[in-house]
């Protein structure tokens, strides 16, 4: 509980000309914590997960990694976007995406290659090492986003829907890859998702956001004990009750009469 | 039977051969037209009277030469553009400051129609091959700069923020993103540069004689050789689709990423 802020976003409020995407969040992310962010959509989980990679500017509001203030995107952090099709290279093959994560870093070329190849290993791409983003799947895009991302083995990972288009299965199992990456590298990680069921699964805790203006409405602790198993965790009868109290503060029935 | 029949006809529609069997069903019709003096033979002679002159110009070196002047002015000026207008449109693209400075003067040339600065260039430059050149090179800038400028302010902000994320300088984000991204649509640019070039270093020609593939069409013209002109005609038609299929074979080699993933999209 005492752990040291890894992230600490304090009052921040993002206004595109007059749309106001996110509103006062105050937010501390801890040291070794792995944060859910849910939502509906257009409620602003990916503005506020720009910000906190210093991608966007936000209008108001201060964004500090381990304790200084960011002003670009730092060094010792990567981001999976939504929109991880887009984020590939069309003219480079998937192995050459996967290593141009580590463009900046002062590895030699040989080394950059072997991290690429074990990241695509382990979300299970090694065969197609040599094909272009435009000939895989949408799920096979989207694993090798993901692979670009743990190559860079930064300490603080950014999350948004990086499972939004795989199958129930492969979906199944990068949860796992990514709880097995987490705990043995001890980073932060931020997961933005729609699947409450996911955000239980694999937080330490997790947020609701609630939109126009986007804010952060609800804050629930996990407790479930790691490691985490699927079938045996979210049987468990706290499974069911977290879903239920997260299903809760999701739906804004309470909070906005639509028919009355 | 019958549908085997008809799907070979179907394979051979699907070929290019259609398109030459259709020029040499053309030359044909007009050889006959002609012959039946159905047309005036003196204004339009028969396609295989060109041919021959073709042939008796090209054996004689006459028509190679001047083929070889007009192409060596549209290649040297074509370059010199390039040179220009990619940096320069990059540039455009790129910096919101140089946009704002310099796009009310490229809209303002880009319309104008490359034979009207040929007055103002004589003015300046007179006759020779330097006044040539510019004309040809000022023609074939606009729509190579203005696809580069477009090319990279269209480069989705989803890979510029990529590069910035895996902390990429602004330098690196330029040459190693939006070059690369940018660089089908430049081609297409430089396409039709390539076919203004060719088209441009002709009417200088014409306009301002002297030599080249253009002179020699209109002195024929001028000295009633219609044979004669018709064969620089067809010289011309060549030397387009030759251009046209060197530019599509080095583009479907270099940017075979690109071609292969619109297909994908499609
Ligand atoms: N670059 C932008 N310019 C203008 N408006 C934006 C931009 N990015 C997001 N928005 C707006 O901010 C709101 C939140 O969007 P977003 O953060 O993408 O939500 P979410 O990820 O929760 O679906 C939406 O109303 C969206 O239209
Ligand atoms: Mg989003």
């Amino acid at each position: 509980m005492s752990a040291p802020a890894a992230l600490r976003l304090s009052r921040i409020t993002k206004d595109f000309d007059g749309n106001v995407a996110v509103s006062g969040v105050e937010l501390e992310i801890r040291v070794g914590e792995l944060l859910a962010i849910i939502g509906r959509s257009g409620c602003g989980k990916s503005t506020l997960l720009r910000i906190m990679a210093g991608l966007v500017q936000p209008t108001r509001g201060l964004v500090e990694l381990n304790g200084k203030p960011i002003t670009g995107p730092p060094e010792d952090l990567t981001v999976v976007f939504q929109e991880y099709g887009r984020s590939l290279l069309p003219w480079k093959t998937v192995v050459s995406n996967v290593a141009f994560g580590l463009s900046a870093s002062p590895m030699e070329k040989k080394e950059k290659l072997e991290r690429a190849l074990s990241s695509l290993d382990a979300v299970g791409l090694l065969k197609q090492a040599e094909l272009y983003p435009w000939q895989l799947s949408g799920g096979m895009q989207q694993r090798v986003a993901l692979a670009r991302a743990l190559a860079r083995k930064s300490s603080i990972l950014l999350m948004d829907e990086p499972f939004g288009s795989l199958d129930a299965q492969s979906r199944l199992e990068l949860q796992d890859e990514l709880l097995r990456l987490w705990s043995s590298f001890g980073m932060t990680a931020v997961i933005v998702t729609h699947d409450i069921d996911e955000a239980i699964y694999l937080a330490d805790r997790v947020c609701v956001m609630r939109g126009s203006p986007g804010v952060i409405s609800a804050q629930v602790n996990i407790e479930l004990e790691r490691p985490r198993v699927q079938v045996e965790t979210r049987g468990r009868t706290e499974f069911s009750a977290l879903r239920r109290e997260l299903y809760e503060a999701l739906s804004e029935r309470n909070k906005t009469p639509l028919l009355r | 039977m019958r549908r085997l029949f008809v799907m070979k006809i179907r394979s051979i529609l699907n070929t290019r051969l259609t398109g030459v069997a259709l020029i040499i069903t053309a030359t044909c019709v007009i050889e006959l037209l002609v012959s039946w003096q159905w047309v005036d033979p003196v204004y339009v002679p028969r396609p295989s009277t060109v041919l021959e002159s073709l042939a008796a110009t090209m054996a004689s070196g006459e028509l190679p030469t001047h083929i070889g002047i007009t192409l060596g002015r549209a290649f040297v000026a074509y370059s010199i553009a390039i040179l220009i207008a990619v940096p320069f449109g990059i540039l455009l693209g790129e910096s919101r400051i140089a946009f704002n400075l310099f796009d009310p003067l490229v809209q303002a040339f880009r319309p104008m129609p490359s034979s009207a600065i040929i007055p103002v260039a004589i003015l300046f430059l007179g006759i020779g091959d330097s006044m040539r050149l510019f004309v040809i090179a000022f023609a074939s800038v606009w729509p190579v700069l203005v696809a580069a400028m477009d090319a990279v302010k269209r480069v989705d902000p989803i890979l510029v923020e990529t590069g910035r994320m895996l902390n990429l300088s602004r330098r690196q984000i330029a040459l190693r993103i939006a070059l690369p991204a940018a660089a089908p649509a430049i081609a297409t640019g430089m396409r039709i540069g390539l076919a203004i070039a060719l088209i441009l270093s002709l009417t200088v020609e014409m306009i301002v004689g002297g030599d080249g593939l253009g002179f020699f069409i209109l002195d024929a013209e001028r000295s009633f050789q219609f044979a004669r002109m018709f064969a620089g005609i067809v010289a011309i038609g060549v030397i387009g689709f030759l251009a046209n299929s060197a530019f599509t074979a080095f583009d479907r080699k270099v940017l075979r990423w690109h071609h292969q993933s619109v297909l994908r999209d499609k």
